[in-house]
């Protein structure tokens, strides 16, 4: 098998578009944190990443467009004093839909060609998510204090001309809140839109999810993850984890992804569930055993209307830090690849990644030089390469 | 119910969701805070890394951090910080880099919890030891990390040496 793979990784070789472009300036911290991982979109052929970084001193957050052969990204700068977790999503023709925390709480605004225009507040809250199409609407989702614990809210937003406006914040779960509801993230396609969060009201982190057929009338929450909640032997813990859910559109259906800790001894692994009819089907381990004795992180989504679904983590299954991806095919989830750009001696990680009509993998990513502090500087890049044949 | 007593009572609801799963009657503080205190008074830190739920944290808790002696050696002479493995508050590192507490899981290579994290007040790493221990193996880390044996020697080393 591992002959197999190299094969592949030589055959990605030699069919990878173009080098890797480094987005913003090096050697200071670049996060691609934004909730879901959906830091990378594409619409009507531009391409869009968000991202912040610390050049300024302090985290700020910025927004890179470019034309698809375009080598280098115009740059924009997004929000007011400190700004977190920027998040992006296509929105119509060449344009897209941002959100991102500042100073002011959350924030979501219009981008097209000419850069982003004037923005709209949230209110408090963290964590933004965001998702868009021309059948279900645009919609934004966060995190915000209700009394004693965080809840994850949604809100419609009606786009007129450049403008947003958005419709009444909403709670994702309507009953009351027993714990902590965080990290939402939301995928939209003209099948519905899904909106999937962390949720601790057993005790222990789990994956909770809520979908609309028509961006309008949402169902009743329902649980995603099957990580066991419940005491372990004598009467310890309540359960084991899963977190940071990533959602997608693929063909008719959705995906949410997330990191799972229901074997506990060798950190996260990745977990998927396919949508199925107005549920989930079983969730399954999404990678291959190759990489079970190790953690995974910073797990990624992406699908497109073709119905193609891809996964992409991080781990150091060879010793440093490397991208892995997973493709979804008719006899479930492939062998884990992938490519030269994205392994090797320095510490890649944090994907962020979309799929085009054409089935090529556009993909940003965090990395750090070989055999530098796990805290050192980084940069931050972003490469398009072909869907790997099924 | 006073006033007061409705205050606190409201303030101890807030400390448990934020804090999650620290062992009782330690005082666990947040990261930041820790990292500032442990500057100011030179003090040792340990970086108790939980998950909210986690069955060897509730272990570790009941059956170590219960020690009265432990108790004392570790709130006289440690700065104690507690992060939640799955929490998203964000924290400030060292070096002035902000990310967020499980972020902070991905950089410490925290493959299981509880993780343990003895570092200096500057916040330079000392030793990670991840899993259940017993109170003769804290003693253990105390004398490697106060005594100022890991300027010389590795954990193992230290250990191996007894």
């Amino acid at each position: 098998m591992r002959g197999l793979f190299a094969v592949f990784l030589a055959l990605a070789a030699v069919a990878a578009v173009a080098a890797p472009i480094d987005v913003a300036p090096m050697g200071i911290y670049h996060h691609l944190d934004a909730s879901g991982r959906r830091n990378l979109a594409l619409a009507g052929g531009q391409v869009a990443l968000v991202w912040e970084d610390s050049r300024s001193g302090s985290p700020r957050c910025y927004l890179g467009l470019k034309a698809g052969g375009e080598t280098t990204f115009r740059e924009y700068s997004l929000g007011h004093g400190e700004c977190f977790d920027p998040v992006v999503a296509a929105l119509d023709g060449q344009r897209f839909l941002l959100a991102w925390e500042d100073e002011s709480g959350i924030n979501s605004s219009i981008a097209d060609a000419a850069g982003p225009g004037a923005s709209i507040n949230l209110g408090a809250g963290s964590h933004a998510s965001v998702a868009a199409h021309p059948v279900v609407g645009a919609h934004v989702a966060w995190n915000a204090p209700a009394g004693r614990w965080q809840r994850v809210w949604r809100a419609q937003l009606r786009v007129e001309g450049a403008r947003l406006r958005a419709g009444k914040a909403q709670a994702a779960d309507g009953a009351p809140p027993s714990d902590d509801q965080s990290f939402p993230a939301l995928a939209a396609s003209e099948h519905g839109v899904l909106l999937a969060w962390e949720d601790r009201r057993h005790g222990h982190t789990v994956i909770y999810a809520s979908r609309s057929a028509d961006g309008q009338i949402w169902n009743a929450p329902l649980r995603v993850s099957g990580n066991p909640t419940g005491k372990a032997q004598n009467d310890l813990g309540r359960g084991t984890g899963a977190m940071r859910p990533a959602v997608a559109g693929f063909g008719a259906r959705f995906a949410a992804a997330w990191l799972d800790k229901r074997d506990f001894l060798s950190g996260y692994d990745v977990y998927a569930a396919l949508s199925e009819g107005a549920g989930f089907a079983k969730d399954v381990k999404a990678q291959d055993s190759f990489g079970d004795a190790i953690a995974q992180w910073h797990v990624a989504a992406a699908g497109n209307r073709r119905g193609d679904l891809l996964i992409a983590w991080d781990d150091e299954r060879d010793g440093t830090s490397d991208i892995w991806l997973t493709r979804l095919t008719p006899g479930g989830y492939s062998e884990d690849f992938t490519f030269p750009d994205l392994s090797g001696p320095a510490r890649q990680s944090d994907p962020a990644i979309a799929l085009d009509e054409a089935g090529n993998l556009h993909l940003a990513w965090i990395e750090r030089a070989a055999g530098g502090e796990s805290n050192g500087p980084t940069r931050l890049r972003y490469t398009v390469l072909p869907l790997p044949m099924q | 119910m006073n006033a007061r007593a409705c205050l606190i009572l409201f303030l101890a609801c807030l400390s448990v969701s934020a804090l999650a799963d620290p062992p009782p009657g330690y005082p666990f503080v947040a990261h930041d805070a820790g990292m500032k205190q442990a500057r100011e008074e030179g003090k040792p830190i340990l970086l108790y890394f939980g998950r909210y739920g986690c069955a060897w944290c509730d272990h570790v808790n009941r059956k170590t951090f219960s020690d009265s002696g432990l108790k004392q050696l570790f709130s006289e002479n440690y700065v104690l910080i507690y992060v939640d493995a799955e929490g998203g508050k964000r924290i400030r590192l060292a070096g002035g880099e902000r990310l967020t507490e499980g972020e902070l899981g991905a950089r410490l290579g925290a493959f299981a919890t509880p993780l343990f994290v003895f570092m200096t007040a500057e916040g330079k790493v000392i030793a990670k030891i991840p899993g259940f221990k017993t109170v003769a193996d804290f003693q253990d880390y105390d004398r490697y990390v106060r005594g100022g044996h890991y300027q010389k020697q590795t954990l193992l080393e230290f250990l191996g040496s007894k």
